[in-house]
């Protein structure tokens, strides 16, 4: 009788077994979904907009994500408070329609992440948004329970309508050691089976990118490290074919050059190649791209190896390795080695702000810029761009500018072709 | 609802059983033992300035494993025996997996423990050899880690954290040291033999 316990017993062991390793042999190998072709342009006229989204109220802000929404309308998040890191930082929002940014609303909170997720939280920061294959609109931002930005976790909220309504924050749980050290830079990519690939990045002991793999119903399905060490941050990924697209990543490594890193994957992110470096200055500051329908990749970067008072569009016709600048949208060069008094950067603020296009009182943007960059010296800064394109064909690039504001740049494809 | 319970038990019961070893008189009756538990896990939700201990331990430890859960039950549920059995094996698993964790190698364990059939097969092998041997208590462990991982009690989606934690480390690792300098052989005086 003892005998047949224990067989049964065993028995019963190797079925449990079977039972939990069974969804993984059945799994398809993961495929990505190419993105969908934007409307050929019927726009013949060049075309540039500029508009500040956010209130100046709170003062600093910083990381802002946009995502194109049906019907033209577009969504923007960001974070924003005293200062980076404090624990009064929020999640902010606006909607574009009808041609203009509504005014900002708070979106999530410390407080409100607290509460959905039942896990202490004593900052939030980095958003993401984006539209899911079914349709729906997602933010992913990080929290922070204790230490610093390097400490943080990923938390999803998702709306069923676009933006009328959210779900209750979710924690994801992507790291073994106290689930420590995830953040989200950049723009999510699609596989054909509805998942969805989240680009985030490690910067605990090492820094390095990584490609998380979310269900359509927000649970991660897979992890795969793009890199080893401590180099790389903020992975954009440029999805080529179902299985083949390049990864371009900021720098972090201490030691120069300082060039944006590359990798690429030809099994749909399940491995990545040994990291090269591009001919693309970069400044360990973050970076955005998308592939062109001819297959060419488009970039906007700080293009230099040690400041971030420029900004500018790039062009690489060979997958991510050599760039040509098309465009500067900020350039402050000219200042680096003379340095503006308090009196010619007020000057030179009042002179951007004429042809900055819809933004809040002239005063307070003057103000906030100022207490933000003129602490000991003034120094411009342009900052982590987010670059996406719309299925009418236009494309919308938002990013930090002068620290105290989310600019919105909107620009269609023959404004483009003039540089090409 | 579910990994928020799992982990009010599992605190609750960590609680239960320090407090046990400081005042062996909760020990003596099941149920005292029983009212300390529903007493730990009332404190667990006591908000404190607006965020309970339970939000804390959750907010900065995250949740403990399955293994630790079973564990956990298992000393709370019996007489003082070992504290933690296999700690060594806990204790150098575990050291080897976080450290890989870092990303400093090439090589992520804890990518495994996703939808891999690999990590499953070995857990279920381990427990079967465990079960051979008479760990009972350890083969349920694992066993129980992944019924709970194919269910989703916790939060996580990877088999891992349902077989390890950070807390269930930091004891075994402790345990591990304090039974290998227990065990330290006592050199016995040449004198006192001479003596003899």
């Amino acid at each position: 009788m003892h005998r047949y316990r224990r067989i049964a017993a065993l028995a019963g062991i190797v079925c449990l077994t079977l039972w939990a390793a069974c969804p993984a042999f059945f799994a398809p190998p993961p495929r990505f979904a190419l993105p969908s072709l934007p409307a050929s342009p019927s726009e013949k006229t060049p075309r540039l907009e500029s508009a500040l989204i956010n209130q100046p109220d709170p003062p600093r802000v910083h990381a802002a994500a946009i995502a194109a929404l049906p019907s033209g309308r577009l969504f923007a998040v960001w974070y924003g408070g005293l200062r980076e890191g404090s624990t009064d930082v929020k999640i902010y929002a606006a909607d574009y329609r009808h041609g203009a940014w509504s005014p900002q609303r708070v979106l999530a909170t410390t407080a409100q992440t607290m509460a959905d997720t039942g896990r202490f939280t004593r900052k939030v920061g980095n958003p993401v948004a984006f539209v899911t294959p079914r349709g729906e609109l997602w933010v992913v931002y990080v929290s922070v329970a204790l230490g610093g930005w390097a400490a943080s976790q990923l938390n999803l909220i998702t709306s069923p309508d676009l933006g009328e309504s959210w779900r209750p924050a979710r924690r994801l749980v992507t790291e073994p050691f106290l689930n420590i050290s995830t953040l989200v830079k950049g723009e999510p990519v699609f596989f054909e089976n509805g998942d969805i690939g989240l680009p985030v990045y490690y910067e605990m002991a090492g820094k390095l990118g990584e490609l998380l793999t979310l269900s359509p119903e927000g649970e991660v399905r897979a992890r795969h490290r793009m890199d080893h060490g401590s180099r790389s941050l903020q992975p954009v990924v440029l999805v080529e074919t179902p299985t083949r697209a390049v990864a371009l990543m900021r720098d972090g490594d201490d030691l120069p050059p300082h060039r944006v890193w590359r990798t690429e994957t030809t099994d749909a992110g399940q491995h990545w190649s040994a990291l090269t470096q591009t001919d693309l200055p970069n400044p360990n500051s973050a970076l955005s791209a998308l592939r062109l329908e001819d297959g060419k990749l488009l970039a906007v970067a700080n293009d230099v190896e040690n400041e971030r008072f420029r900004l500018s569009l790039l062009m690489s016709a060979d997958d991510g390795q050599h760039w040509r600048v098309l465009h500067r949208f900020e350039d402050k060069e000219s200042f680096l080695q003379d340095p503006p008094d308090r009196a010619a950067f007020h000057a030179r603020l009042l002179e951007d702000l004429q042809d900055i296009g819809q933004m809040p009182d002239t005063e307070a943007v003057v103000r906030n810029v100022e207490n933000s960059l003129c602490e000991t010296h003034c120094a411009w800064q342009y900052d982590y761009p987010y670059l996406i394109r719309s299925a009418e064909g236009d494309f919308h690039l938002v990013y930090t500018w002068n620290r105290g504001f989310i600019r919105h740049l909107r620009f269609n494809r023959a404004w483009l072709e003039e540089r090409l | 609802m579910m990994p928020a319970l799992l982990a009010c038990l599992g605190y609750g019961l960590a609680i239960t059983l320090i407090l046990a070893r400081c005042a062996p008189w909760l020990r003596a009756r099941p149920e005292r033992m029983t009212m300390a538990l529903a007493a730990a896990c009332a404190l667990l939700y006591l908000p404190v300035a607006g965020v309970s201990l339970l939000a804390v331990l959750r907010g900065a430890l995250g949740d403990l494993s399955i293994v630790t859960l079973v564990f956990l039950s298992i000393l709370f549920l019996r007489r003082p025996g070992p504290l933690l059995p296999h700690a060594g094996f806990f204790a150098l698993m575990g050291l080897v997996f976080f450290f890989l964790s870092f990303g400093l190698l090439p090589l992520d364990l804890y990518a495994l423990g996703y939808a891999a059939a690999v990590l499953p097969c070995l857990t279920g092998g381990l427990a079967f050899l465990l079960w051979l041997r008479g760990w009972i208590a350890s083969s349920l462990a694992l066993l129980a880690a992944l019924a709970g991982w194919r269910l989703h009690w916790l939060d996580s989606t990877n088999l891992w954290d349902y077989l390890l934690d950070a807390p269930l480390i930091v004891v075994a690792s402790s345990r591990a040291m304090f039974l290998r300098i227990a065990r330290k052989p006592v050199i016995k005086p040449v004198i006192q033999d001479a003596v003899k």
